[in-house]
């Protein structure tokens, strides 16, 4: 069993939430995690792109009805790192 | 980088887990499927276990069956659909060993209700089986499209620190 670390990449309060966000979805439009988060398009890129060199998410850019549509998801590395990061959040607070 | 030890105060680490827990059930909330929908598709879920139920060779319920199944497809196939037009794609498939489990039980329990309302009526006479039957398993299904969107089941988080 791999044992609960803190993830300092995850651990940034808009990147948690884009982890928390994908997590309960398979994949989720870049628009609606930009309107989940209330922040701007820059920001929301920023973001992903730290969590995209760290393996965390994977961005797919497709044309869709000729709208161009960036399907963002968590990968398995990600979504393991993610749950990682929660055990050792309710380690710290001796939940578990 | 990402796994340098870093502490945090016990404090900040449950405001985290709070806000984390925040943000899953407001995209949840923000995902749940139309009132309208959620009722069709439960509706065609008691339409096959009560059709399942009223079965003979010398009727039609069977009918029933097929119809109530090929309208809980339809019906899913287009929340799927709507749901990835506004830019969500639902996990259908079960992840996580939690989620494996929950959806082998709700099987499990879909299976037995389907049974049972037949075989009371069919073995024991009991007439109106397969009206409990289908209504158990519509309600059912209506709540658990209404509560767990996502497939999901929260834990509320407890701790005030």
């Amino acid at each position: 069993m791999a044992k609960a670390t803190f993830d300092t990449i995850i651990h940034a309060p808009n990147r948690l939430q884009i982890c928390a966000l994908l997590d309960t979805t398979k994949e989720l439009e870049f628009q609606i995690i930009k309107e989940q988060l209330d922040v701007s398009d820059s920001v929301v890129s920023k973001h992903l792109k730290v969590l995209e060199d760290a393996n965390y998410v994977r961005l797919i850019k497709k044309t869709e009805f000729t709208r161009q549509r960036t399907w963002v998801s968590l990968t398995p590395k990600g979504r393991r790192s993610f749950k990682l990061h929660l055990e050792e959040l309710k380690r710290i607070i001796g939940e578990t | 980088m990402n796994n340098e030890k870093q502490t945090i105060s016990k404090e900040e680490a449950a405001a985290t887990l709070k806000s984390v827990d925040s943000t899953k059930r407001d995209a949840i909330q923000s995902f749940r499927i139309p009132l309208l929908l959620i009722t069709l598709i439960s509706l065609s879920c008691s339409l096959v276990v009560f059709s399942w139920g009223m079965t003979e060779h010398d009727n039609l319920w069977a009918l029933g069956m097929y119809i109530g199944s090929a309208s809980f497809g339809i019906f899913v196939a287009f929340y799927l659909y709507t749901f990835r037009l506004l830019g969500i794609k639902v996990s259908v498939l079960a992840r996580t060993k939690d989620r494996i489990k929950s959806e082998l039980l709700l099987l499990v329990i879909f299976a037995v209700i389907l049974i049972f309302g037949r075989q009371f009526r069919v073995y024991e006479g009991f007439e109106y089986a397969p009206h409990i039957a289908a209504l158990i398993s519509g309600g059912f299904m209506a709540y658990l499209l209404y509560k767990y969107p996502a497939g999901e089941y929260l834990q509320e988080i407890k701790h005030n620190g």
